[in-house]
């Protein structure tokens, strides 16, 4: 069986579960990866059925299930993804004397791989991430791109480094004319063109803003059209700085997923960078998540030989300290720290977190949130 | 809407440049514009009455229409970089090449072009209106008509006079004398009040030498022998003068019927575009490079036509072909509406005074209004007309008050020995007061009118304004792609950039005139010459090594001022070149004068030739444009 029919598989199981909504999306993404234009069609007119007839949900699985029928049957290629498309070594770079300095920073980064890049702010994300679309020089150390064809000359090379920044420029005109825009500038068919266009449109969830103007949007739905102008492009790596700020937690979470099942393309995987505040929403869907502050680079894979491997627990209680100490003497606690409303907890490595858990469930007291973050870069934000 | 949106989407599919670029609507909507201009053109002079004052040729820029041109050319191209500027595939590193590039400047070029240009579609209309409405062949039927009627139009007195005459033959080829200090009292002469009037025979002295300060010899015999010199012609090369010495005194008496201004005696041609001493012709034909006085000898024929043709039909006694011509005449006048008061029964009545056809009625030269004078050197609408009438501007007038030594000569002879009844006469201007009419004909603005025709006819207004407008659509077009290749920060850095190496060069080259006394035009061409080598090369040479801001701006400067850089190697060869000749030819005046470069001699046909250097310069530099967008900041 191969990935493709694997994924297909799967959209049933959701569609037998009668979860329309993720598994609308898986669907679409299962047909984006045959490259058909036929199925594109379908894809097209179904999106506008289920736009129309939203009541319809049985007659809507009906016809989803029918159409996966359809995809299973392409073929679609699956792509090698064990080539690194970036590599840096040693990046760095520095504003001015004695100010601000980034790096060094190393990193690799294959297709259908998400790494997520956190850290406070001021602390160099932006940069990173503009050094690697070369958009910004950077004064040490080696970049390398390994595309499916070579660049010929600069300006091509940056033709496929595509980078969103945070605040997107506005977009003047149809919106889907400047998708179309995107697609025959690179050289799509024009027969394509209006398939694909509302194909991604369809994708993105945006099937019923399509016809709105740019300001007419919200900020959420300024980043999909961002996103499908980028998509469109068919961009071997992303790097997408902050494309959860301004949205609500639902709208971040569907948005990650979207990215991830996109940078997951069977056929068209692609190496995507993100930068965000939202730690755990990053760290639940990348493979790697980097972690800056003041420039420096640490990463939730390796460990570094000075760090303690502790159990880390982060805990909110309206209880105070005391009762916390009171509760945890029978654990090796090293350290428990307060920073403003929330207890961290540092106990020795052999600890075991469900041993906190049921001292804590023991002992009866209001916990409102508790995490283990021994692995997760939040340990690094709350030490 | 439909079909617009359909055309849209075609292009936006197959061809997203020329999308973006909207050139299809714009060209659309330029061709409509032009239509417009050229309709305006066909019928803004449909009423005669609008080619009457003078320079019509130019009244689109002084009818306010030229306001309307610059409103419609601003509106469109803001309109079009409002629509353009929406999306930019080069800034958003959409793929692209430089031929992709370079078309799309070629695009702009042309859009620029194609909505500043109006005035070509207005002049073609305007030409087109006139030489469809006065063709060449009526034109020619009407002026021959014009000028033989002209004769009777009696509105000045001087027309009139016994030295006016050319016919027969022997009134051309006998020179007139008019000054009293050279009548030979022994010879027959002619006396008309104060005036007097006598016939010599000439020979002629082809002189091809000059003196140091470049003027013409005297012929050295006549000097010794005081023959006195009738007048002189100069050569259109400028290579000979030809002087007339009196020979012998003639006598014309058999032919001479009356002394007093006669009909017999005019010879004025009122129109002959070839060789028109107007103003407005003299200038055009020198703004154009046609040479005034054309043909001299054409024009003495003409004279002699019409002095001729009125003879012919003042001898035929055949009132009614009097009557016919100045009925055709007026019927022309009507035709053009030129104003008078005038018709043909009255007027060939106070013509008709045979048999020596004296001038007994004057008409006036425009409509007088009670309580004022009547002043004939006063034009129609009330300012002085210093153009007086068609005199025969070569040197014969002037010379007779000269000697041979060239010294004015001042009357020493009393005209009352010529004519004792001075007193008892009525003097020329009192008979031309006594005898004006209630009649008008405006003359002037039939002249006028008939000047514009011509003028309009043979203007090549494309020729003329080609440069202007292909230079501003250049500079406007490389202005608008500096602008979509960078950002507003690297243009507005790179005019203060300019600005400021302005200033520099020209401080240095000021400061290099005063302290070291440079003052050669070359060391200033060269120092501009030098600072533009340095100017193109930067771009390159700071590429990556220095901010990318840095690069952009010279690299602007070179976009927009290439055309300069080119014409500047122009313009110093071209000083080399006549710096050359003028070492050479030091000794010889006549060479030294002549003196020319390339730049001179081939004049704004190398406007394209720079223009073609310029957009070569632009496709071949589309490929550091690219490099320059790709580096990082």
């Amino acid at each position: 069986m191969t990935k493709h029919q694997q994924r297909v598989k799967a959209v049933f199981h959701f569609f037998d579960n009668k979860d329309l909504v993720l598994g609308f999306r898986k669907l679409l993404d299962c047909a984006m990866d045959t490259q058909n234009m036929t199925i594109y069609k379908t894809a097209i007119e179904l999106t506008d059925w289920k736009e129309n007839n939203p009541e319809k949900s049985d007659e809507l699985i009906e016809k989803c299930k029918s159409f996966l029928v359809e995809i299973e049957k392409i073929e679609v290629k699956e792509y090698p993804t064990e080539i690194s498309v970036l590599q840096s070594k040693n990046i760095q770079k520095s504003y001015g004397r004695n100010r601000f300095s980034l790096g060094p920073v190393s990193l690799e980064i294959k297709k259908g791989q998400v790494y997520g890049l956190v850290g406070e702010n001021g602390n160099g994300k932006t940069t990173l991430l503009r050094i690697l679309a070369k958009e910004i020089s950077h004064n040490q150390g080696d970049l390398n791109y390994k595309f499916d064809e070579t660049p010929k000359d600069e300006f091509e090379l940056r033709t496929k480094l595509v980078y969103i920044p945070q605040r997107t420029e506005k977009w003047y005109g149809s919106l889907k004319d400047n998708l179309k825009f995107v697609l025959s500038s690179y050289g799509v068919e024009p027969e394509e063109n209006e398939i694909r266009t509302l194909m991604m449109i369809a994708r993105l969830g945006l099937w019923n803003y399509k016809h709105l103007k740019w300001n007419e949007l919200s900020s959420g739905y300024k980043m999909r059209f961002e996103l499908a102008r980028t998509l469109l492009r068919q961009p071997e790596i992303l790097l997408l700085d902050e494309p959860l700020a301004n949205l609500d937690v639902l709208a971040q979470q569907v948005i990650l997923e979207d990215l991830k099942a996109i940078a997951n393309s069977v056929n068209n995987p692609i190496a995507l960078i993100l930068s965000s505040q939202q730690l755990y929403e990053v760290e639940k869907i990348s493979d790697k998540v980097i972690f800056l502050k003041n420039g420096k680079y640490q990463d939730n894979e390796t460990k570094s030989e000075t760090e303690n491997p502790n159990l880390i627990v982060e805990i909110d209680t309206d209880n105070s300290r005391e009762d916390l100490l009171q509760i945890f003497q029978p654990f090796a606690l090293e350290k428990l720290n307060f920073n403003g409303g929330i207890f961290v907890a540092y106990f020795s490595p052999e600890t075991e977190f469900s041993a906190v858990l049921s001292a804590l469930g023991n002992s009866k007291i209001q916990v409102t949130y508790i995490r283990n973050i021994s692995n997760s870069t939040r340990r690094f934000f709350v030490e | 809407m439909q079909k617009i949106n359909q055309i849209n989407q075609y292009l936006l599919e197959r061809f997203p440049n020329i999308w973006n670029t909207r050139i299809v609507w714009m060209l659309l909507l330029g061709i409509a514009v032009h239509l417009i201009f050229f309709f305006i053109g066909f019928v803004s002079h449909a009423s005669p009455s609008m080619l009457q004052h003078s320079g019509a040729v130019n009244d689109y820029l002084t009818s306010g229409l030229i306001f309307v041109h610059i409103i419609i050319s601003v509106l469109m191209i803001v309109g079009w970089l409002v629509y353009m500027f929406k999306n930019n595939a080069f800034k958003s590193f959409y793929p692209s090449s430089g031929r992709k590039l370079f078309f799309e400047f070629l695009q702009y070029f042309i859009i620029v072009f194609v909505s500043t240009t109006f005035y070509f579609s207005y002049m073609s209309g305007f030409k087109l209106f006139i030489n469809y409405k006065y063709d060449d062949k009526k034109m020619a039927k009407n002026i021959d008509i014009i000028n033989r009627a002209n004769a009777f139009l009696s509105q000045e007195i001087e027309l009139y006079t016994l030295e006016q005459r050319k016919y027969p033959k022997e009134f051309s080829d006998f020179y007139c004398e008019t000054s009293i200090n050279k009548i030979d009292k022994n010879g027959k002469y002619f006396v008309y009040h104060d005036r007097v009037y006598q016939f010599f025979s000439t020979y002629k002295k082809v002189v091809t030498e000059r003196n140091r300060d470049g003027e013409y010899i005297y012929p050295e015999q006549e000097k010794i022998n005081g023959i006195g010199l009738a007048y002189y012609e100069d050569s259109r090369d400028g290579k000979t003068r030809t002087y007339y010495f009196k020979k012998a005194v003639v006598d014309l008496s058999s032919l001479i019927k009356s002394t007093a201004p006669s009909y017999y005696n005019f010879s004025d041609v009122l129109y002959d575009i070839k060789n028109n001493h107007s103003n407005n012709i003299s200038k055009y034909r020198y703004e154009n490079g046609i040479e005034n006085d054309e043909n001299l000898d054409e024009f003495k024929k003409q004279k002699v036509f019409v002095n001729q043709k009125t003879a012919q039909l003042l001898d035929s006694k055949n009132p009614k072909a009097l009557q016919e011509l100045l009925q055709s005449f007026l019927d022309i006048s009507r035709e053009f509406d030129i104003r008078n008061n005038l018709n043909a029964q009255d007027w060939a009545a106070m013509i008709n005074h045979p048999d020596k056809f004296e001038v007994k009625n004057f008409i006036k030269k425009y409509q007088q209004k009670t309580g004022v004078e009547y002043d004939p050197n006063k034009a129609p609408d009330g300012h002085y007309d210093y153009e007086i009438a068609n005199v025969d501007s070569t040197a014969v007038g002037l010379d007779n008050q000269l000697n041979e030594n060239g010294e004015i000569v001042k009357d020493t002879v009393n005209v009352r020995d010529f004519n004792p009844n001075l007193d008892r006469e009525v003097s020329p201007a009192d008979y031309f007061k006594k005898n004006l009419s209630n009649y008008y004909y405006y003359t002037t603005d039939l002249k006028t009118f008939l000047e514009n025709v011509d003028t309009i006819k043979s203007n090549d207004f494309f020729s003329e304004m080609i440069h202007f407008f292909i230079w501003l659509a250049f500079g406007l077009s490389a202005f608008i792609f500096s602008f979509r290749i960078t950002n507003i920060r690297s243009l507005l850095f790179s005019i203060v950039s300019a600005g400021v190496i302005v200033l520099a060069v020209t401080l240095f080259c000021v400061a290099s005139a005063f302290v070291f006394n440079m003052t050669s035009k070359f060391f200033i061409f060269y120092t501009m010459l030098i600072v533009g080598v340095i100017i193109l090369l930067l771009p390159f040479i700071t590429l990556k090594r220095f901010p990318k801001l840095f690069s952009s701006i010279f690299m602007l400067i070179s976009i927009n001022a290439f055309p300069i850089f080119i014409w500047l190697i122009l313009v110093t060869i071209n000083e080399h070149q006549t710096a050359d000749c003028y070492i050479k030819n030091i000794n010889s005046d006549n060479e030294y004068r002549n003196c020319v470069g390339f730049l001179d001699e081939y004049g704004y046909t190398l406007s394209y030739l720079i223009l073609m250097v310029s957009f070569l310069f632009l496709y071949l530099y589309t490929s550091f444009i690219k490099k320059w967008k790709a580096l990082p900041e």
